[in-house]
C-alpha cells in the first residue's frame, strides 16, 4: 500500500520537475523546485517504512531544512546577484 | 485491529499522495505564476499531511501486532516534528516567492480582459518580464 503512495509521489515529482524545466520565469522554476523539496521529503519517508529503515526520517528532516534554505538562496542570489552582500532590500 | 490501522495509514498515504499529485497537475497547467503558488500550497498542505499523518496511524498500528518490538515513539514525534516544520517553512517559502515575484514584475492581467488575449501569448508575457538577468 505504502508502495503505492510512492509511485503517486514519484508522479508527482515528475510532473514538478517539468515545470522547474519549463517555466518560463526563475520565480516558477524557484517554486517548482520548492514543491519538489517538499515531495522528496515525503518520498524519504515514505522509503523509510517501505524498507523498514524509520532512520531515513533523519535525512528527510535534514532535507525538509536544506530545501527552505535552497529556496531563500535562490530568491537572494536573484535579488543581489551574490550570495554575499550585505545591503539591506529597500522596501 | 492492528491490520486495521495499518489499512486506515496506508489509505492516508495513498490519498496524500494523490493530492501530491493533482498538485503536480496544477503546477504544469495553470497559466501564471501565482496561481502556480496554489498549486504548489495543495500539494505542501494537505498532501504532506495525509502522508505523514497516515505514517503516524501505520507505525502506531505496529503497537498492536509484535508483543516486544512495538512502534517507537520515536519514530512518531520526528514525524509530527517534520509536518510541523514543512507547515511552518512551506507557507513562509512561498510568501517570499510571492513576494519576490510581484517585485520582480510579474502580474496577473488576465483578470482584466478573459478570453480576449490568448492565454499563450499572455503568459509569454509574463516570463519575459520576470525573466532573470
Amino acid at each position: 500500500m505504502l508502495q503505492l503512495a510512492i509511485v503517486g509521489i514519484l508522479v508527482s515529482m515528475a510532473l514538478n520537475l517539468i515545470r522547474a524545466c519549463l517555466g518560463p520565469s526563475v520565480f516558477d522554476r524557484a517554486l517548482a523546485a520548492n514543491a519538489f523539496a517538499t515531495v522528496t521529503v515525503l518520498l524519504i519517508a515514505l522509503d523509510g517504512f517501505v524498507n523498514e529503515r524509520p532512520e531515513f526520517l533523519d535525512l528527510a528532516l535534514v532535507y525538509g531544512l536544506l530545501g527552505f534554505v535552497g529556496t531563500l538562496a535562490v530568491l537572494r542570489f536573484w535579488k543581489y546577484g551574490n550570495l554575499a552582500s550585505d545591503e539591506r532590500p529597500k522596501a | 485491529m492492528g491490520e486495521a490501522l495499518e489499512w486506515i495509514g496506508g489509505m492516508m498515504a495513498i490519498a496524500g499522495s494523490l493530492f501530491c499529485v493533482i498538485g503536480g497537475i496544477g503546477m504544469l497547467r495553470l497559466p501564471d505564476f501565482f496561481s502556480r503558488t496554489h498549486a504548489a500550497s495543495i500539494g505542501d498542505s494537505l498532501g504532506a499531511a495525509l502522508v505523514l499523518l497516515g505514517l503516524v496511524v501505520y507505525e502506531s498500528a505496529q503497537w498492536f501486532q509484535t508483543q516486544e518490538s512495538g512502534g517507537s515513539v520515536s519514530v512518531i514525534i520526528k514525524l509530527l516534528l517534520l509536518l510541523g516544520f514543512i507547515y511552518v517553512v512551506s507557507p513562509t517559502a512561498t510568501h517570499a516567492l510571492a513576494k519576490a515575484a510581484f517585485a520582480g514584475g510579474v502580474r496577473v492581467d488576465s483578470v482584466a480582459a478573459p478570453g480576449s488575449a490568448s492565454d499563450e501569448a499572455q503568459s509569454n508575457l509574463d516570463g519575459q518580464e520576470g525573466s532573470p538577468r
